[in-house]
């Protein structure tokens, strides 16, 4: 299996002149002469708010606020910046005090915004502007101010709609990487926290956080996992999917090597067992890696329910899992192959269900499977009452017409709904998708070699996983290679108290968890 | 590629398994019988007497619900169990699959001679399940199939029910293909219901008995009941029990029992006692009011001495016909002797071995609950 490579590409230097067509010249003092080199800039952007105004004084000082449109929370920008500027300030010429005295004076004493810096170049100049920030150029002053104001409209923080729980919190990741961060800074207060803010896609410039905890993750690992976030060399990225398939280790692999939360209480967990997230801008969904493959059939609701409850549900989950694949591959091999090994009155049933169906047992169960996919996906798509209608349409409708029309039997429309309930009991949505494209495969194997070829497919799919990596950590385990000490939660969860160390399967730098180990009451 | 291609080629080479057949296109036997062929029987057949046909009836559920019979009953006949099956496509329409077949019926006529060739056949179909149930026929087996029966779907369904864990539901032995073969091993001999028509109805009337493979003789229900009990088949039955005191009379009603086995062996050169502990627990379902627990605190044990009396009688019987009639061990307890001297008995066990030995049996009762205080 081909790999993508990690070195760097050939034209790695020529696509770095490329980014930086803006010339990195220092920045005129006048006013007019920095707004002369930004007019080719300005022009183009029609969101682009050029505000003139002058700072009181005698004479007056002649400056310029740039920002974009509804991205910058215009009620800071009045109150704290321009209101401030215009009416309160109090200040010396340049003469007098001088131009670098100057400015620090005006966002010292007149500027209330807490996140300022100054810049001096053209090229900076221009990216800030772009990445949303309020720019302020002075006359008679090279120095530009940076004021960090974003806001604008965006969504609340909400419950996650694709990781409900019960007993956990109800916050869910927005768009906002600040405030995604805040989330999980509000549950992990450790110092120790690192967040690592990086740009990705040479136009978008979108932000990427990188979180870890500093005295658990594995710095090779950390490492890795920058390096790889800083070569993806592309235009832009919209969504944390791009880093995903720009960072995992076999992007020919069906099976999710990054794992994907919108959750934060899901995420600082992992986060305390050594792995790292990656929190992209405008995207709900954080990726933490390394990530395995136990890690997808396990939801945060486990961790809140008592371990014999969470244990019970995860193994229907396995169960669920292996349902939601074989299933269907089942019923078309021993249907086809081997009805000697299904109880005779089922047998029987199968057959009078069948009689009337012209087509064999594969093209009646690959008609209905793609049926159904189908309309998952125009349910997913359409809007929510839209698409909960074409569901039930579908399921009601569809299936007593399939069973007129004789395209299908009653027990296929059982068995690949079954199949679907199950696939939709997973709780990872990378996982469901892995899910619903294997079980293609396998039924076809199944037509072609019956049970034979169901097992075939399994040793197939095992042997893959087995060799998968997820940031060069076996993605198989603590299965493959054995991890004895974390089988404790895998396909089941012991009491929380008895887990004090954190999983071997994740390098980490300490394992201690909790307690003591035995030593008795801890000293103070 | 090269990698793909040999994976592919192997699939392909060792899969074996191209085979694929619609399960709409499959005839789907039951409940099968064997006969010896009636000509055979009157000596018209062209083969020799020894090279007897046999019979094989089916009953095959119809699938289509459009047609009014709920099954059809298929007769062909054939030097063996294979040939006859090889007589199918004649006559039914479909890839025959008998493997599904849950019952078998046996004629009386057709196990006297030997099953071993009808079941080597169906053992050495890999697809044949072990748990195919086994019967014997008093007369021919295909009469069973052909007995209507209106509250079941077939005959295949009624037997079904009657026979599989038939023990466990009465003193009635059940025998599977596996079982089948596992006692016709040194020291061992297989048993079967055996079944009779009355009244329009199949019903379970007592046990065929076989050395090795052929049936030797059949015992009514009350000597079935001794030999489930001296076999050591785990059972639930209903015994009825008397009461008699100075000739009359003064209690009767019926237990609810559970038997359970323990052999113990002695050699003394070549003289052998097994000694037999057969042990009963159960309740009782019933007795006449006569008289009352608490007013007769012996009658507990009454009831039990009584049952225990009967019991080690009818055993002993049993014994003694075994041993003098049959000639056979059909209550497993040569494989004890086996176990120690295996060596030494192997040759003659199934030669004048059970005839020869000692047999004790001590009956031990415990009637647990009598739904009254005392």
């Amino acid at each position: 299996m081909k790999k993508i490579s990690r070195k760097p590409l050939a034209d790695d230097q020529a696509w770095k002149e490329a980014k930086q067509k803006i010339p990195d010249t220092q920045l005129p003092a006048a006013l007019n002469d920095k707004m002369q080199m930004l007019q080719p800039y300005l022009q183009k952007g029609a969101d682009i708010i050029t505000r003139p105004f002058y700072l009181e004084g005698e004479p007056p000082l002649s400056a310029v606020s740039i920002h974009l449109n509804k991205v910058i929370d215009d009620e800071a920008l009045n109150q704290h910046i321009l209101r401030p500027l215009m009416l309160n300030c109090r200040r010396e010429s340049i003469q007098d005090l001088g131009a670098q005295n100057l400015i620090d004076a005006i966002y010292k004493t007149s500027i209330t915004a807490s996140q300022i810096r100054k810049i001096n170049t053209f090229a900076a100049l221009v990216q800030t502007i772009f990445d949303g920030f309020t720019v302020l150029l002075f006359d008679g002053i090279e120095e530009v101010l940076v004021i960090d104001i974003h806001g604008g409209e965006f969504r609340a923080i909400d419950a996650p709609p694709a990781e409900q729980t019960m007993r956990g919190s109800r916050e869910g990741f927005i768009e906002i990487l600040d405030v995604n961060i805040a989330l999980v800074r509000r549950r992990l207060r450790d110092p120790n926290l690192v967040v690592e803010k990086t740009l990705v896609g040479t136009r978008t410039r979108t932000q990427a956080a990188i979180l870890y905890i500093a005295d658990i993750a594995d710095p090779k690992i950390v490492s890795e996992v920058k390096s790889r976030i800083d070569q993806m060399n592309l235009d832009g990225i919209v969504a944390s999917g791009y880093v995903e398939q720009f960072i995992e280790d076999n992007p020919y692999s069906i099976f999710p090597q990054t794992f994907t939360t919108e959750r934060p209480d899901r995420m600082v967990p992992l986060l305390l067992e050594g792995r790292i997230g990656i929190i992209v801008n405008n995207t709900p969904l954080a990726l933490v890696v390394p990530a395995l493959f136990v890690q997808f059939i396990q939801a945060s609701e486990d961790y809140y329910e008592r371990s014999i409850f969470s244990s019970y549900i995860r193994i229907l989950r396995y169960l669920a899992l292996l349902v939601a694949i074989s299933f269907p591959a089942l019923y078309i091999a021993l249907l086809s192959f081997q009805p000697e090994l299904i109880p005779y009155d089922l047998v029987i049933s199968f057959s009078r269900a069948r009689s009337s169906v012209p087509f064999p047992v594969i093209v009646e169960a690959l008609v209905m499977e793609i049926i159904i996919q189908l309309v998952i996906e125009a349910g997913l798509r359409l809007p929510q009452q839209i698409g909960q209608t074409v569901g039930v349409v579908s399921g009601i409708i569809l299936g007593q017409a399939a069973i007129s029309a004789k395209l299908a039997s009653p027990i296929v429309i059982l068995i690949i709904s079954v199949s679907i309930i199950c696939t939709y009991a997973l709780p990872s949505a990378s996982m469901v998708l892995t899910t619903r494209l294997l079980r293609l495969p396998i039924m076809l194997l199944a037509a072609t070699f019956g049970i034979f070829g169901i097992s075939f497919g399994w040793m197939i799919v095992q042997t893959h996983l087995i060799g998968l990596e997820s940031i060069g950590v076996p993605y198989f385990s603590p299965l493959a290679p054995m991890r004895y000490p974390d089988l404790k939660d895998s396909f089941i969860r012991v009491f929380l108290k008895k887990m004090n160390r954190r999983p071997v399967s994740i390098p980490m730098q300490d394992r201690k968890r909790q307690g003591n180990d035995g030593k008795g009451p801890e000293q103070q | 590629m090269l990698l793909v291609f040999i994976m592919a080629i192997q699939i392909i080479t060792l899969s074996g398994c191209w085979d694929y057949r619609d399960i709409n296109s499959v005839a789907l036997p039951q409940l099968g019988a064997y006969d010896i062929h009636e000509e055979s029987r009157s000596g018209t057949s062209d083969l020799p007497q020894e090279e007897k046909l046999v019979d094989l009836t089916v009953v095959i559920p119809n699938l289509s619900e459009e047609v009014k019979a709920k099954f059809r009953i298929e007769k062909t006949p054939g030097l063996l169990i294979g040939n006859s099956r090889g007589q199918k496509p004649y006559s039914s329409p479909g890839d025959y699959s008998p493997a599904v077949a849950s019952i078998i019926v046996f004629g009386e006529d057709e196990a006297a001679t030997g099953l071993n060739k009808l079941n080597e056949a169906l053992s050495r179909g890999a697809k044949n399940p072990h748990t195919v149930n086994y019967s014997v026929a008093e007369g021919r087996g295909e009469n069973i199939l052909r007995v209507p029966t209106d509250d079941y779907s077939t005959m295949g369904d009624y037997l079904r029910l009657l026979l599989r864990s038939s023990e466990k539901r009465g003193f009635i032995p059940s025998s599977t293909l596996h079982q089948f073969e596992v006692d016709q091993n040194p020291g061992k001999n297989p048993v079967m219901p055996l079944l009779i028509i009355k009244d329009e109805k199949v019903m379970v009337n007592g046990a065929a008995i076989f050395n090795k493979d052929k049936m030797i003789g059949k015992v009514g229900l009350k000597e079935t009941q001794y030999l489930m009990m001296l076999r050591g088949i785990e059972s639930n039955g209903n015994l009825p029990y008397i009461l008699n005191k100075d000739g009359k009379i003064y209690d009767y009603g019926s237990l609810s029992i559970t038997n359970n086995r323990k052999v113990t062996m002695e050699r003394n050169g070549n003289e052998f006692t097994f000694n037999i502990s057969i042990i009963l627990e159960g309740g009782l379902n019933e007795h006449s009011s006569n008289v009352l627990f608490t007013q007769n605190k012996d009658l507990r044990k009454e009831i039990e001495d009584q049952v225990t009396s009967d019991i080690t009688e009818g055993c002993n019987k049993f014994i003694k016909r075994m041993q003098e009639e049959y000639k056979v061990d059909c209550i497993d307890i040569s494989k004890y002797a086996l176990a120690k001297w295996r060596k030494e008995l192997q040759p003659t066990i199934d030669q004048g071995f059970i005839e020869n030995v000692a047999i004790k049996v001590d009956v031990k009762m415990k009637l647990k609950s009598i739904g009254e205080l005392n």
